[in-house]
This record gives C-alpha cells, sequence and structure tokens, in this order.
C-alpha cells in the first residue's frame, strides 16, 4: 500500500478448525521498508464461542509412556482441557456431557460409528475436542 | 446407469467434506490514527511447504478473511 510501511507477521499458528483474528495497524513510512512481528496472534480465542483443547502427535511422543501400549486416542483425550473422568469407571465426560453424547471425526469427516480403539495414536497428527459452542456442521460435542 | 453416475457424484464429494476442519484468518487493517485502509494486499504463507496459500485484498472498511488455510503456521504480510 503506498505511504504504508509492509507489516510482516511471522510464524503465526492456525490450529485445524479455528477462526483467528489478526488485526494489523498500519504505519506511515516509505513503501518497501517493513515492520516485523513474531507471535502477533492472540493466543486465546476471541472470534467464536468456541471451547475446545488440542493435543498434537508431538504432545504424544514426549509422554512417557512405555512403547505404544496406549496407543489409541481415547487415553491422551483425559490430558486435555474440559475432558473429565469418573473415577472408579472407564467413563468420560466433556464439559459435563457423557461419552454417549460424544461425537467423533477425523479429517474433518463424521463418523458416526468409528471405532476409536482402532485408530492409532501413532498415525494421528493432532487430536482435538471442541466441547462448549461447537461449529454447526458438527452437531454435538466433537 | 444410474448406478454409474451416483458413484461419480460420491467421489467428487469426498474433497468438500473433509474441507471442515480448516482454519480461517480473518482481520481489519487500520492506520496509526485508527482509521481504516482498504485496498491493502494480504499474503499467507504456509512456512513448511514454502507455499503462498492465499492473497486477498482487504475491502472499504479494511476488513479482510481468508477461508479453508491448512492446519500450520503461517508468515503474513500486509503491503
Amino acid at each position: 500500500m503506498k505511504g504504508f510501511k509492509t507489516f510482516v507477521a511471522e510464524d503465526i499458528p492456525l490450529e485445524s478448525n479455528q477462526t483467528k483474528r489478526v488485526d494489523v495497524a498500519l504505519q506511515v513510512g516509505e513503501t518497501g521498508t517493513e515492520v516485523t512481528v513474531s507471535g502477533a496472534a492472540p493466543v486465546i480465542e476471541t472470534e467464536e464461542g468456541k471451547i475446545g483443547a488440542e493435543f498434537s502427535d508431538r504432545q504424544y511422543k514426549d509422554l512417557p509412556m512405555p512403547g505404544n501400549a496406549y496407543s489409541s486416542p481415547i487415553p491422551v483425550l483425559v490430558t486435555m482441557a474440559q475432558v473429565q473422568t469418573d473415577e472408579g469407571s472407564y467413563s468420560v465426560y466433556f464439559a459435563g456431557q457423557g461419552g454417549s453424547q460424544l461425537d467423533m471425526g477425523m479429517d474433518g469427516v463424521k463418523e458416526e460409528s468409528m471405532n476409536t480403539q482402532t485408530v492409532n495414536m501413532e498415525s494421528v497428527e493432532e487430536v482435538k475436542v471442541v466441547a462448549v459452542n461447537n461449529s454447526a456442521e458438527f452437531s454435538r460435542v466433537g | 446407469m444410474i448406478s454409474a453416475k451416483v458413484s461419480v457424484f460420491l467421489l467428487l464429494s469426498l474433497p468438500l467434506m473433509a474441507q471442515t476442519s480448516l482454519s480461517t484468518l480473518r482481520g481489519k487493517v487500520t492506520d496509526q490514527s485508527g482509521a481504516v485502509v482498504p485496498g491493502v494486499e494480504v499474503t499467507a504463507e504456509e512456512i513448511s511447504t514454502n507455499i503462498r496459500a492465499r492473497m486477498v485484498t482487504t475491502d472499504h472498511l479494511g476488513n479482510y478473511e481468508m477461508p479453508d488455510l491448512q492446519k500450520g503456521r503461517i508468515d503474513c504480510a500486509w503491503s
């Protein structure tokens, strides 16, 4: 833009199924000069009422677990925010909702009958839980 | 003949469904005084692939939006 310095924001992290806002105030100056910032994007969700958490493949590999004894995504869910377990049972709750209300999808494709025990965490890049205010295309908590 | 048409439709529809997990980047561009700046070119480049993922221009209210971005880290430039 003529009369303004170019504004560059480096290394903005984008999670899957996320809307991120980056507002920019351009500075007056010669075209061709640059203002560079790093990590400018907000960490908290400001665009949607969604509350969610992510678990990356790197976090999985760093877990102090022997071999791939817990290779299903289900055990890693309980390490995430908004996910609770019922002491003494194997039930998992998402922001207070029971596991029977759980809806899962893989690569954005909803999977009504997927048996999560057969999905190996070794081949998963990221697990995302959206417990509150999920997008309309996902009918329940995801 | 009918069954052949149905299977083609299913093949075409799969990539569209897979896009529901993609991300959006949006924002507003102002100058130092807070006035909106239309016509600013915004480019997003995926760091892992060095691909220029998207190039958009701010509208008359200084807003821009880039839908369907892949998850990951990006470098952005407003010029």
